[in-house]
């Protein structure tokens, strides 16, 4: 795992930067057409379920995306890939304007980012074997298989060899994950999206995906990006975290800062929202309960889109709040900080962790 | 109808399950979901009971609400009693009365249990009137209250409404407003708030411990969440392979784990409040197939402190010092010394 120091000036948000980037995201939006009419369907909307994102990721980085379910995390991972076509915006994977490419050269790029899925029961074909699932990745992107290839590759992930020419619903959850896991890395990619990938798994085997895949980023160099709803796992294993809400980034910021100078009122419910496996801790801290659920995306409110649920929101004198009905708030560097940025009017810092 | 005097007695402890095994005749053997597990609950407590998924943790919930057919299942020993009155040897008649009444139950997954073609206020209205002698006009009026008693804004417009209508809190919210309609003693809360949002989550988690308050009513929290427990729970009941191997109040379990496997769970969790700088500790292996349980302690496979004691015989829970607190692990010693030695790094 990279160490904090390693978090470059600018790795957030900005193109400037130490490190090399390996993934660019620029102001990508993915809206989805309400169609209406029995015969001629017309468009009467657009969910906006990825609303003008930037991002940019640097060689051996995790970054995580975290936010409730809806709130466009995973969306934006499959647009970042062109498994959904974006509505507009870029994305640079490496040097390779992705959004540019043509279909071939698309498959072709493919070879360099994967993905690994949340449901491991879902995301294996029942009626292949593990040999074929994961042989027919090379078959698919041109590669060639030799004799070993699939055994070493089982052997990266802790699966013994044996178990190549098993199906898939031989396996437990974790085992299937493992086999998600070996798929997305077997023809070496640069760039990686784990799609909440321990969230299906039972708690004891968490810690053991969660090791294999930084295990991996640490001798494969890849770069992830971590889409997940579990702020503990998050907080573990990524160098930065982005907070999104309906569709945008509302918060960004290296790890700690994120968890222990959280700026915006979204990211501060959410993470005192998260239970800590420590009662004494528990008996300190206050959670802090939001009302209501998250709006629709199709219509999302003025101004600032979290203003229908801010706990802050509701402290604001009438003329204090015109501002956030008004003005969407940009997402702007906090008060002394180089690439902890926030979106909001009032954003302030408060402990959420742990009081 | 009204339930009638069916000799429950006062003094007795309110729920209590008594070495209670459900076992399942299949192809590939006798799947022991439940293996002799004993607890009890009072009023106004919350009861945790912690295990993954194949544990036996919600049988042991349904098998109290009478929602395990037999067969295929059966009960080689075992009895469940409220307030003293065996459940299972009770006819169906009688406990149905109490179903729904005295013991009731959310489940995780409220899309499922909501009926998708009646409206939720005619459904929570029905509840109300399985167990109370009243009018269609009161039971409505009465949905009505438990929906705002749940938080749910516009009950009135709420209670005409369909369960897709509903987004997944709210539904949530509805079916709590139907384990409340007849003011049971007991809740059943099975994993009520894994399909959740935490901030949603976090709704659920207040709006339980509000209404416990108010009513106490004791709680049976089934989860796998140590987060939930930590912050809800007074007691806890770690469930392994069908058999509680550790048992004792929130604090034992968390600061003074004494099974091997509560040692296990508690290292291999990652935390949110601070940043841990080593890897995480996870627990080799994975659970094991209930029909082919290991020899001895059902944990040993997978155990970091297996010596040959471990498979000589099934562990039986024994007191590890405290009130009440106890675990069923040869190695509880051990256990102890290597929690105390842990490496922490807030």
């Amino acid at each position: 795992m990279t160490e904090q120091g390693a978090v470059s000036p600018g790795a957030v948000g900005t193109l400037s930067g130490n490190g090399t980037p390996m993934l660019e995201v620029r102001n990508l939006v993915k809206h989805f057409p309400i169609r209406s009419g029995i015969f001629i369907k017309r468009v009467i909307g657009h969910v906006k379920a990825v609303d003008d994102i930037s991002l940019t990721i640097h060689k051996g980085q995790t970054v995580a995306l975290v936010g409730e379910s809806g709130c466009g995390k995973s969306t934006t991972a499959r647009a970042i890939l062109r498994l959904v076509e974006p509505t507009s915006g870029t994305v640079n994977l490496d040097g390779l304007e992705v959004t540019k490419l043509g279909k071939e050269k698309l498959r072709r790029a493919r070879r360099d980012m994967q993905i690994i899925f949340q449901d491991p029961y879902a995301s294996l074909n029942p009626r292949m074997t593990i040999r074929q699932i994961l042989s027919e990745k090379y078959q698919l992107l041109g590669s060639e298989v030799t004799k070993s290839t699939i055994s070493d590759l089982l052997d990266t992930v802790g699966l013994a060899d044996e178990y190549a020419d098993r199906y898939p619903h031989e396996f437990s959850g974790g085992q299937r994950q493992r086999i998600g896991i070996a798929r997305a890395i077997a023809l070496n990619p640069k760039f990686v999206v784990l799609d909440e990938p321990v969230s299906a798994l039972d708690v004891s085997i968490q810690a053991q995906i969660v090791n294999l895949l930084e295990d991996l980023q640490d001798e494969l160099g890849l770069t992830y990006l971590f889409i997940a709803h579990d702020l503990s796992v998050v907080r573990h294993i990524s160098d930065i975290v982005a907070v999104m809400y309906l569709g945008q980034i509302v918060e960004i910021a290296s790890r700690d800062d994120l968890f222990d100078r959280p700026y915006h009122p979204y990211t501060q419910a959410l993470i005192s929202a998260v239970p800590i496996p420590d009662p004494k801790v528990e008996r300190l801290r206050e959670t802090i309960v939001l009302r209501g659920d998250v709006p629709n995306p199709a219509n999302p409110p003025s101004g600032c889109r979290f203003r229908t649920r801010c706990w802050k929101f509701e402290q604001l004198s009438e003329s204090e709040r015109q501002v956030c009905i008004e003005e969407p708030p940009p997402l702007n560097l906090v008060p002394g900080a180089t690439t902890h940025r926030s979106a909001c009017h009032y954003a302030a810092v408060r402990e959420v962790v742990r009081a | 109808m009204v339930v009638e005097d069916i000799g429950l007695d006062a003094s007795a402890p309110l729920l209590e399950v008594r070495d209670l095994r459900v076992h399942f005749k299949t192809d590939r053997g006798t799947v022991k979901a439940v293996d002799g597990v004993s607890w009890s609950i009072s009023e106004g407590e919350t009861m945790a009971i912690v295990g993954e998924s194949g544990s036996g943790k919600s049988v042991s919930a349904m098998t109290i609400l009478g929602l395990i057919q037999s067969p295929p299942a059966t009960f080689p020993t075992g009895d469940i009693f409220l307030r003293g009155r065996s459940l299972m040897r009770m006819p169906e008649k009688q406990q149905r009365r109490l179903r729904g009444k005295e013991i009731a139950m959310i489940f995780q997954d409220p899309l499922t249990a909501l009926n998708p073609v009646f409206k939720v206020g005619d459904q929570i209205a029905e509840m109300v009137r399985n167990h109370q002698d009243v009018s269609k006009t009161v039971a409505k009026r009465r949905a009505l209250d438990l929906l705002g008693e749940v938080g749910i804004p516009n009950p009135a417009v709420r209670l005409n409404q369909y369960p897709h209508e509903f987004s997944g809190g709210m539904r949530q919210r509805a079916m709590i407003a139907m384990a409340l309609a007849n003011d049971p003693q007991v809740l059943l809360a099975d994993e009520p708030t894994t399909a959740l949002d935490v901030t949603v989550q976090a709704q659920i988690m207040a709006l339980l411990t509000k209404l416990q308050e108010d009513r106490n009513t004791a709680i049976v929290l089934i989860t796998h969440d140590l987060g939930v427990v930590a912050s809800h729970a007074d007691r806890i009941n770690v469930m392994y392979a069908g058999r509680i191997v550790e048992s004792g109040t929130t604090d034992e379990i968390f600061y003074q784990p004494r099974h091997a496997y509560t040692f296990g769970l508690l290292s291999s969790l990652a935390r949110m409040d601070f940043s841990r700088q080593e890897r995480l500790l996870p627990i080799k292996g994975q659970p094991p197939s209930l029909a082919n349980v290991p020899k001895g302690c059902a944990f040993h496979p997978r155990c970091a402190f297996t010596t040959e004691k471990c498979t000589a015989a099934i562990p039986v829970l024994e007191p590890v010092g405290g009130d009440g607190h106890v675990a069923a692990c040869v190695h509880s010693d051990r256990v102890a010394i290597a929690y105390e030695e842990r490496v922490v790094t807030p």
